[in-house]
């Protein structure tokens, strides 16, 4: 999906032949992440999924900011954005990947069914420890990065194995 | 971006529209209650944008964080992970609390002692909110309701709660047993609560008589000429 976003957004750039603005970018960037959500939500009704509207909630603001801000950065740029409104941009990003993942593991296994495995396990881990970190990094600056990965991927390791002894 | 309020209105629209899906999502599968699951998780999820845009409104960073923190929390609400959607909202209120603070210039920000206040009445606000959405979801009633499928529709009885075995009544679908139904117990002391969040905010952002707060946010006393009210 990101290489879609950033290969379409330059795509239409040069075929256009004029510089393009951040406006653009922006909207090329939606338009993708709108067809990925579509076709997505597609697959999630027809296929079997355990959980198929909580998947899509999920997935579908995480689809559209993720394809808005990649459009944004891939477009061109007529002038360079503060830090601090980077670091915002930065902080929805990986927010947006992370319920990507969570997205994802709620698609293929769905949280307390059947099913849930290591993929599970590790599309859930991944996902939080992406969300928690820009909190972290607003608050707390880059030591809450680490901190935060390891903490969460410990807790949804945890959680993991105790719902499957519970099932067992 | 010149408007230093810009992000934290994003924050509140999406967490409003987050708030809608999720009661969107919760009214898909019906249950018998005091009140739809739906509209309970809509309102509990409404409330920090509702506190957010107070803070908007009067140009108080501490609330748009006490609804930043609440949205947070409330990111962990399901175990299904569908809530993590409010942790962009809840980035969004952040980054416009600061941005709003920053904003001010140091020379015109208020006392220490009511920045204090502030602050303290903000974590209450989280407190309120966040036990006002807990009350509302745990305090529950237990009971069972039979599903009549009629060729258009589902149609639902309630029964009592049955611990054991659950007994299909003649000419029902299935029978659905709950011991987590929305309560008016949980329901009634969660509206207290939130009704508490927001007396709270109004009062803590309140500002003094004769001062004004200017187009940027910038607070002014009624006496520079040049001011506008818009706070």
């Amino acid at each position: 999906m990101l290489v879609m976003s950033s290969v379409i957004s330059r795509a239409s750039r040069t075929s256009v032949g004029a510089p393009q603005g951040r406006r653009e970018g922006t909207f090329t960037g939606l338009l993708v992440a709108a067809s990925i959500v579509a076709v997505v939500s597609a697959y999630v009704v027809v296929s079997d999924t355990p959980r198929p509207f909580e998947s899509m909630v999920v997935l579908g603001p995480a689809t559209v900011i993720t394809g808005t801000l990649v459009g944004r950065w891939f477009g061109p740029r007529r002038r360079r954005g503060s830090m601090v409104r980077t670091t915002l941009a930065m902080a929805l990003f990986a927010t947006a990947v992370g319920d990507l993942f969570v997205g994802f593991g709620l698609a293929l296994t769905g949280m307390g069914d059947a099913g849930n495995g290591p993929v599970f396990a590790v599309l859930y881990s991944v996902g939080i420890a992406f969300m928690l970190w820009p909190l972290g990094l607003i608050f707390y600056g880059l030591i809450a990065l680490p901190i935060t990965f390891v903490a969460s991927v410990i807790w949804w390791q945890l959680m993991g194995v105790l719902l499957a002894r519970q099932r067992r | 971006m010149s408007d230093p309020t810009s992000i934290a209105k994003l924050g509140s629209l999406t967490q409003v529209v987050f708030a809608v899906l999720l009661g969107t999502l919760a009214s898909i599968a019906p249950e018998p209650g005091f009140l739809p699951r739906g509209v309970v998780l809509f309102i509990g999820f409404a409330m920090p944008a509702a506190v957010g845009a107070l803070g908007l409104a009067r140009r108080r960073p501490a609330l748009l964080g006490a609804a930043g923190l609440t949205s947070f929390v409330g990111a962990f609400v399901a175990f299904s992970g569908v809530t993590m959607i409010f942790l962009f909202p809840a980035v969004l209120f952040a980054y416009g609390a600061v941005q709003l603070q920053v904003s001010r210039p140091a020379t015109r920000r208020d006392s220490l002692a009511g920045g204090i206040v502030r602050g303290a009445a903000a974590v209450a606000i989280v407190v309120l909110l966040v036990g006002a959405g807990a009350s509302a979801l745990v305090i529950t009633d237990e009971g069972c309701w039979a599903v009549y499928r009629g060729p258009a529709d589902a149609r639902l009885a309630f029964l009592p709660y049955m611990a054991g075995e659950a007994v299909v009544p003649s000419g029902a679908g299935s029978v659905m047993c709950s011991t987590g139904m929305i309560s008016p117990r949980g329901v009634g002391l969660a509206v207290l609560l939130w009704s508490g969040a927001l007396l709270l905010a109004d009062r803590s952002s309140r500002r003094r008589r004769g001062s004004y707060v200017s187009g940027n946010g910038t607070h002014w006393p009624s006496a520079t000429p040049t001011a506008t009210n818009s706070g």
